[in-house]
């Protein structure tokens, strides 16, 4: 659709649906995927990576269990490395799956509707990832997983609720039951509509019982979009707050380069920021792979190049403040702490976190690179990178270089901590496989509301939630 | 005949539109006409519907509050109860009773409950998971998830009977009326 | 080039080779653990383009032995030292292949100094020091001053904040600590010669595993008390100051806040105390101890199985496992030794009936413990002293663990940089960034 791209008052001027689509063709694209009995080479192709990964994962938790956290390169000071750093990439990326469905439904962005599922998907599987590490970067996994919970039991103990990592409990298992129930509760319809479709006695029973019998009743639809957008109300501050309360695991301490106020905003806008770069990262192989262009046209991924754009440089703006809280508060410590980040041991991260995160960014202001698929695939994944150099500098540099210069000491990484984390890529990687094979990855009903067929006149939008507002967003078909 | 009870062996009548324009403008019709058991069977959700339909709104939103004050008083509760009552603990010489650390919990727990209500609630309402609906057994119906709007008019609505009521159907823009069976 | 001999501060002549704990305690002035090295100093190693590490050829009247390097700021210029007792190859388990074998090297002509040639082999060997960075970066931590100031300005430690506090910070009422036993340290840096005999006691007394050389390499050595060593001046001739690091036992613990099961939280009587049993290993509190006195059990350090080693062990202390957090506790069960006691005898504990281990074995009485509500006890009368700090003061941990600063006394024509530990002092950028191991 590259040829399609023309400028009118300086918003780019594609459709947010291909024209030339009815409610059956839209459907059909996007439902024959999951109920198609061929699977695609690619697709076993990127399956078995991922699934290789998996089994890279499986081994090192295994090992870890047996032998401890001291096969990682973890040490005093350096208590928190790869296994916080690996947690708080993958929330943050997680985040955008949430602002794509709840907020920009709040917003009554149209553009959001093609994409939220499998932004809404990727979210569930990252904190799926993400929560992998609490457990696991315990000594004692076995207890923690349990005791970090509030539950009643003979010792009469209950957790300490003034631990950021309590907050983190609270916050992750919300975001992960919130994520999964919205997401879920926008996939019934749908699953209907496979049960509808499928040809096998199989597919039939497993959609039918998924979709919970729905038949699409104009009262069921009314409690639907109520529910929809009551859902999307909560999830907006359920998303804000997530990251914040991750910001504080680092915020509420007492050290220099994590006590800091500007955390919490300055850590959400680079979850969104990772996480656009992540749905981008996606987004631009699958939509080929499956022809889904019609869909997920250049205009979704403009607006979401965009997005990174303006989330990269507001978590720009975090960094200009750390520095200038670390000048203008006039602390010692605070002081040497940004010396020592710029120009100490792990000076190299900081500034190559700068170029990416600062620099590369820009690039997101020209439409021609916002409109180039390869380029800007690689600058999403330069992106991801960026950010977790971001959660390094953070963690690590804080740490190995705190008040009392005796107990100051480097950090190595060692191969299980690498594998760890490349395993966790593994684990995102089969499950979202696992989704584009079985489940449909575009919302078909949403998607539906933005056809011809599915207009009703005078005046007011069907569905509070999802259909066109008056003013004249596009979406009638034109001729190019 | 004017039936007033049931026909054992029909659920309704069931007429089929290709548009949502199309089917809201027949449902006004047939509410106009007087008929009250009725109900519309769509692929898009359409609000209009549920107006002239249902006239009323749902209960859900007041649901949805009641398990957020629900959520927000359990989280503070806990946290309060544990801290101060059950087994308060010198934790850092903050008060037992640090209420600005327990905020966020109860700030999430509130958000947990008031989702789950708004989901379970939702489906729960609706009387779901109902795996078995007399509609099913019409075979076009399947097309109800992709592409075609069907109203059914029940058999049990006063004004019921099958000839008449399919024939005002057709009158008003059926592209097709079938029986369905109960 | 000279080299002299000396015999080894943990392993003595060779004879305690195959000491686990002295093998891994860090030498006074080196903080090198389970080598020795050949000492020398900055000005020589830049000049023979050596850095730690690196392995030299030294040869004495015709014998030589290659020894790795290791740089010690105050050392005699074009002088070595190289302690003797390593090198041994039938010590032991513990002992073998541990350090290079000085007396290879030494012959009865001359058997503490001599002449020698030094050859840079080109080759490395991995040194390993539980502390690489001997500069207090302008830090208030240790404080010294000479006795002139003194003399004029006896409170001088208690001006040296980088933030004075003059009420306390916090938006709540603290804790009543009024009643009973409220116990707390002080620690004379004025007195503490560095000997680490308090490193040991605190090892031997609290059944604190050895790790080995690869382990402390990846800084994860157990010792819940350490001495950090500081050097303050010209690097070549350098002041050199020793600070003993317990537990601080903060009243305001950064350390208990965070811990999200409560394994750690606060007695009636002031103590930090860490629930072992409860610990499942987030190792937050590590990370916002300010002070970084918290060890975390990385891996089974402990010798599980061994039945001697456990008739070894101190029965009144748990024998940490895998996962836990663990730190000075004040030697808690002393503690509790002398409350059973003074309660069945029907009195009050009395001041000095309680030693912590480290107190009891310091040859300089450097280490004092006792009840601050008690206004009689040592340690109440130290801490009123006016030298008396508390480190990080500006955090609002309140500490039970105070400092005494330094008060030295050179000759005036000596150079001498003993003012220490005010703002922003010019020795910041000495030795910042070593070539250690670590």
């Amino acid at each position: 659709m590259a040829n399609n791209l023309h400028r009118s008052a300086g918003v780019l001027d594609v459709p947010v649906i291909a024209p030339g689509h009815d409610f059956e063709t839209v459907t059909e694209t996007v439902a024959q995927i999951p109920l198609s009995k061929r699977t695609p080479l690619g697709w076993i192709f990127g399956f078995l990576i991922g699934l290789t990964l998996l089994g890279g994962l499986t081994m090192a938790l295994g090992w870890l269990l047996l032998n401890g956290i001291g096969i990682w390169g973890n040490n005093i000071p350096v208590a928190w490395a790869f296994d916080i750093i690996n947690f708080v990439w993958w929330i943050g990326i997680g985040h955008a799956g949430t602002l794509i469905s709840a907020i920009l439904l709040l917003f009554k962005q149209q553009w959001r509707m093609s994409i939220s599922r499998f932004a809404e998907a990727m979210t569930i599987f990252a904190v799926m990832c993400a929560a992998i590490f609490p457990i696991f970067h315990t000594g004692r996994p076995w207890l923690a997983a349990y005791w970090l919970f509030p539950y009643p039991n003979t010792m009469g103990l209950w957790p300490q609720f003034r631990s950021p990592l309590i907050w983190d409990v609270f916050a992750v298992s919300t975001y992960a039951t919130v994520s999964i129930v919205f997401w879920y509760v926008g996939l019934i319809p749908d699953f209907a509509t496979m049960r509808d479709r499928a040809v096998s006695r199989v597919k039939q029973t497993i959609f039918g019982m998924l979709s919970l019998g729905w038949r699409g009743s104009a009262r069921h639809w009314h409690r639907y979009e109520v529910a929809s957008l009551i859902l999307a109300g909560l999830s907006t501050p359920l998303v804000l707050s997530v990251h914040t309360v991750v910001s504080f695991d680092f915020a509420v301490s007492v050290l220099p380069g994590w006590h800091a106020t500007i955390f919490p905003p300055y850590f959400v806008a680079g979850a969104i920021y990772s996480g656009f770069a992540m749905v981008l990262t996606l987004a631009i192989p699958v939509r080929a792979a499956y022809k889904l262009q019609d869909f997920i046209t250049m205009k979704h991924i403009d607006n979401m190049a965009k997005v990174m754009l303006a989330t990269g440089l507001m978590v720009g703006y975090g960094y200009l403040m750390e520095a200038f809280f670390a000048y203008y508060s006039g602390s010692f410590y605070e002081r040497q702490m940004m010396i020592k980040r710029m120009f100490g041991p792990y000076g190299w991260a900081y500034w190559l976190l700068i170029f990416v995160n600062v620099g590369l960014v820009q690039l997101l202001w020209f439409r021609r690179v916002r409109a180039n698929l390869p380029l800007l695939f690689v600058l999403s994944l330069l992106v991801n990178v960026g950010m977790w150099l971001e959660r390094f500098v953070i963690i690590v540099t804080t740490l190995a270089r705190d008040f009392v210069p005796a107990s100051w000491g480097m950090y190595y990484p060692t191969r299980w901590d690498f594998i760890t984390y490349f395993g966790t890529i593994g684990l995102f990687l089969t499950l979202f496989f696992l989704f584009i094979r079985f489940v449909p990855m575009i919302s078909i009903f949403e998607v539906r509301t933005l056809l011809p067929q599915a207009k009703v006149d005078h005046g007011h939008a069907h569905g509070a939630a999802h259909g066109p507002t008056g003013d004249g967003q596009d979406t009638t078909p034109r001729s190019h | 005949m004017h039936v007033n009870e049931p026909t054992n062996a029909t659920y309704g009548v069931m007429a089929e539109f290709d548009s949502a324009q199309t089917i809201v403008d027949a449902a006004r019709l047939t509410m106009a006409e007087g008929f009250s058991k009725v109900e519309a069977y769509t692929p898009v959700p359409i609000e209009e519907l549920n107006d002239i339909i249902h006239k009323t709104r749902t209960i859900l939103p007041k649901l949805v509050l009641a398990g957020a004050i629900a959520g927000m008083m359990t989280g503070f509760g806990l946290q309060y109860w544990a801290s101060v009552i059950e087994y308060p603990m010198n934790v850092g010489g903050r008060p037992y009773a640090s209420w600005p650390a327990f905020v966020i919990p109860s700030y999430e727990l509130t958000i947990l409950f008031a989702a789950l209500t708004a989901a379970g609630g939702m489906i729960a309402l609706s009387g779901l998971p109902q795996p078995y609906h007399p509609v099913f057994n019409a075979p076009r119906f399947s097309l109800a998830s992709s592409d075609k709007f069907f109203l059914v008019i029940e058999s049990v609505d006063p004004k019921f009977s099958v000839s008449d009521t399919s024939r005002f159907l057709h009158r008003i823009g059926a592209k097709g009326v079938y029986e369905v069976p109960a | 080039m000279e080299v002299n001999f000396r015999r080894d501060p943990t392993i003595y002549d060779g004879r305690f080779a195959n000491n686990g704990w002295l093998q891994e305690l860090p030498k006074p002035v080196t903080k090198l653990t389970w080598d020795n090295a050949a000492l020398i100093a900055p000005a020589t190693a830049e000049r023979l383009e050596v850095e730690n590490g690196d392995i030299i050829e030294v040869t004495h009247e015709g014998r030589r032995l290659r020894v790795p390097v290791w740089i010690t700021p105050g050392q005699a210029q074009d002088a070595l030292t190289v302690s003797l007792g390593y090198g041994r190859t039938r010590a032991g388990r513990v002992g073998n292949a541990t350090g290079f074998n000085g007396y290879v090297l030494r012959g009865s002509n001359s058997p503490w100094f001599g002449a020698a040639e030094v050859s840079v082999t080109g080759d490395d060997y991995p040194l390993v020091s539980t502390q690489d960075h001997w500069s207090l970066e302008g830090r208030n931590i240790v404080r010294s001053a000479a006795l002139g100031e003194y003399t004029a300005n006896p409170g001088f430690a208690r001006e040296m904040e980088h933030l004075k506090l003059d009420k306390p910070i916090s938006l709540y009422p603290p804790h009543d600590y009024s009643q009973g036993n409220q116990w707390g340290m002080a620690i004379d840096i004025n007195t503490c010669t560095g000997c680490s005999a308090c490193v040991i006691a605190c090892q031997a007394e609290n059944n604190i595993p050895v790790v080995g050389k690869d382990q402390v390499s990846r800084n994860r050595e157990m010792h819940w008390l350490r001495v950090d060593r500081y050097y303050t001046g010209p690097i070549d001739n350098p002041d050199t100051f020793l600070q003993p690091l317990p537990c601080m036992q903060c009243e305001n613990a950064p350390c208990e806040v965070v811990c999200p099961v409560a394994a750690t939280v606060h007695n009636d009587e002031g103590l930090n105390d860490m629930v072992y049993n409860r610990c499942v290993g987030t190792r937050y509190c590590s990370n916002n101890c300010p002070y970084k006195v918290r060890r975390f059990n990385f891996l089974l350090y402990q010798d599980w199985n061994t039945e001697s080693i456990k008739m070894q062990r101190n029965p009144d202390v748990t024998v940490r496992s895998r996962g836990v957090m663990e730190k000075c506790t004040y030697c808690v069960q002393r503690i509790n030794d002398g409350r059973i006691q003074a309660k069945r005898e029907d009195r009050e504990i009395r001041d000095g009936e309680v030693l912590t281990a480290c107190q009891s074995v310091c040859p300089t009485d450097s280490i004092v413990f006792g009840n601050i509500n008690d206004a009689n006890s040592r340690v109440a009368q130290l801490k009123s002293s006016p030298r008396s700090y508390a480190m990080l003061e500006e955090l609002n941990t309140r500490p039970r663990t105070t400092y005494l600063a330094a008060v030295r006394n050179p000759h005036p024509s000596l150079p001498t940089h003993s003012s220490v530990g005010g703002h922003h002092t010019e020795d910041a950028d000495q030795g910042s960034e070593p070539s250690g191991q670590h």
